[in-house]
């Protein structure tokens, strides 16, 4: 028998760094995020391009019949880009980048538990990156396989795999892309205001849509204007769904809009790490 | 991380990669068949499975072309002949057609003579106006399983005169009154030309590859036709089938495809084909445009199969237009005066 004295497991002599305790954070909370309530709501926001898909390519199937808009014929290639752009890049990314990004900290604060994570030894900025990394993780792995389902489903209705590979690669990106700086952006908003659901979808469905169909400068401060400039192959080119294209005219360039969201979004989350850092968060009793 | 999270996130990339994978063997392969919901185009539903050629052109991406803006500057402007069906018929075919598929057999009729087939027009029809038409020039209406077939009236004897009915809004079918008939008969049960995998494994390739018109024919069934003259049947080369795909843009660039009956015959046309294309490259030199055509040519295949990619260059256009404008400004040749006036005694 032994007789020796159970040993406390070994704890680390040194605080880790940032990258390390976001990691770990991140790791925390990426089952907390994927299991939350707000799963079924991002199940509904990702899901239900994937009905209409099914939809649409049993209705083919069964009928023998093309859809028609306008008398012409909407093939899969035009289908799929007027899902991709009216679903994912203006539904499903902001709305998603808004309920995950803003309850970051937000959540926290309200289930009282951020003392628990402030008192670790690990950067306080840590916290909201390694949530931030988690948001992204668990996004990302919900919406980029939504896609490529839909695009398997809608493309071949009279449109080639091969022909649009590159661009649905491309579409993936740009997702990916969207959901980072989103996700960055309302965890600032998280961080900083009290109400930052109201302000994210007052953000989302009021400012953004309005001030890109407005003309002037103004729709250079949102984020759906400089992702437009990645996305030229995804917007709908057909006459009979001009309505967008006639919204967005003026397109960014590449080269302009990467820059941008580059510093939109390495911009937004160091503010928002600086704010958690140096603001006392009071739990209300 | 959870064993739940760990599967998820296992399951999601598992999705994610088999998509990519497929995309990308998609890409690497030309396409995957078996993904596609229906190949060839709807109008297919109406083109009998006995159909040795069919032909698609997609007119409304023709019509948006710069080649087609370049072909109107140039040489062939679309003039009084479309002013005229607008007026007669109220379509305008810059903006009221969409599609056409042609189809042809060598099937009999019942009078002996040989039914050329059929054409499917997709696009916007003043049906009221068009029957109207149809019925100041004689024309009859006959009813045909809920059809109601505009029969343009003829010299000819028989009950077999052309024939132009709208079978579902927006597609008019045109053809011999026997083969519409036919068609309308296809649409209605499950046999259609979707089941020829001889003339659909072409169909496959070129639709939907961004072709903007292709049209596929087999050579055997013209040389099976009983009317064909021997002289013709014993000069069509040894090809089974001949395909023709085009994208049509600024320019166009376009496939030759066509399959032999054997290896020896397919080594027979290559040879003539490259002797061909040798010959004119030694006779090129005096105009680039026509040059740049002949360089485009690219033989290849293997086997039975024979492939020619051309490309037609904007400025061969271009240089159609210059040699229109040249034409208009030649001074027209006076005309021999009537010697007659002249003639004195």
């Amino acid at each position: 028998m032994d007789t020796r004295p159970a040993t406390a497991p070994e704890l680390p002599r040194y605080a880790p760094n940032t990258v390390q305790a976001s990691l770990r954070v991140l790791d925390l909370s990426i089952g907390e995020m994927l299991w939350s309530r707000r799963t079924i709501f991002m199940a509904l926001v990702v899901g239900l391009p994937v009905v209409i898909a099914v939809g649409t390519r049993l209705f083919v199937l069964m009928t023998g019949r093309d859809w028609h808009v306008q008398g012409v014929v909407a093939d899969g290639p035009a289908i799929f880009g007027l899902m991709f752009w009216g679903l994912y890049m203006r539904f499903s990314v902001p709305v998603l980048g808004v309920f995950y990004g803003t309850s970051l900290i937000a959540d926290e604060v309200e289930d009282k538990t951020i003392t628990y994570l402030f008192t670790r030894p690990i950067p306080r900025g840590a916290v909201l990156l390694g949530k931030y990394l988690a948001y992204l993780a668990c996004t990302v792995f919900v919406i980029l396989p939504s896609i490529v389902v839909v695009w398997l489903l809608i493309l071949p209705m009279g449109g080639s795999l091969a022909a649009s590979f590159i661009d649905m690669v491309k579409d993936l990106a740009i997702v990916a892309v969207g959901l980072a700086i989103y996700g960055a952006v309302f965890a600032f908003v998280g961080a900083a205001v009290k109400r930052p659901l109201l302000a994210g979808l007052v953000f989302v469905f009021g400012w953004e849509p309005i001030v890109l169909a407005m003309p002037g400068y103004f729709k250079h401060l949102t984020v759906a204007f400089y992702l437009q400039g990645l996305v030229p192959q995804a917007m709908p080119n057909d006459s009979a769904l001009g309505l967008a294209q006639s919204i967005f005219r003026e397109i960014p360039s590449l080269s302009e809009s990467v820059v941008w969201m580059a510093a939109i979004g390495i911009g937004f989350l160091a503010l928002a790490m600086r704010i958690v850092t140096r603001r006392e968060y009071v739990l209300e009793q | 991380m959870t064993k739940r999270t760990r599967y998820f996130m296992t399951g999601s990339a598992l999705i994610l990669g088999l998509g990519l994978c497929t995309g990308l063997v998609a890409y690497y392969n030309g396409d995957l068949p078996r993904f596609r919901s229906r190949t060839g185009p709807e109008e297919f539903a109406y083109v009998p499975m006995d159909a040795t050629g069919v032909a698609y052109a997609n007119v409304r991406e023709i019509i948006n072309s710069d080649f087609h803006q370049k072909l109107q500057q140039s040489a062939f402007p679309m003039g009084q002949g479309k002013q005229d069906l607008f007026n007669e018929t109220g379509i305008d075919i810059e903006h009221d057609i969409d599609s056409v598929v042609a189809a042809s057999n060598n099937q009999i009729g019942a009078g002996g003579q040989g039914l050329p087939g059929i054409v499917l027009i997709r696009g916007r029809f003043d049906e009221g106006r068009i029957e109207t038409l149809i019925r100041q020039h004689n024309g009859t209406v006959q009813d045909y399983k809920g059809k109601r077939l505009l029969i343009i009236s003829t010299s000819s004897p028989g009950d077999n005169g052309p024939c132009l009915t709208f079978p579902e809004t927006g597609l008019a079918l045109i053809g011999p009154t026997e083969e519409v008939k036919r068609a309308i008969d296809t649409r209605g049960g499950r046999e259609n030309i979707t089941g020829n995998q001889d003339l659909m494994k072409f169909v496959s390739q070129m639709d939907g590859a961004g072709n903007t018109a292709w049209a596929v024919g087999g050579l055997d069934a013209v040389a099976r036709d009983a009317n064909l003259p021997p002289q013709i049947k014993d000069n069509i080369p040894g090809i089974q089938w001949i395909a023709v795909s085009a994208h049509i843009d600024g320019g166009v660039n376009g496939l030759l495809h066509a399959e032999a009956r054997d290896d020896k015959a397919a080594e027979d046309l290559r040879a003539v084909v490259n002797g061909a294309i040798a010959a004119a490259r030694m006779m090129g030199g005096k105009d680039q445009r026509l040059d740049a055509v002949v360089n485009s040519l690219q033989l290849t295949g293997t086997g039975k199969e024979l492939q020619l990619a051309f490309t037609v260059p904007p400025e061969i256009l271009e240089g159609m237009a210059g040699l229109k404008t040249t034409h208009d400004h030649l001074p027209t040749p006076e005309k021999p005066q009537d010697p007659a006036p002249n003639r004195q005694r």
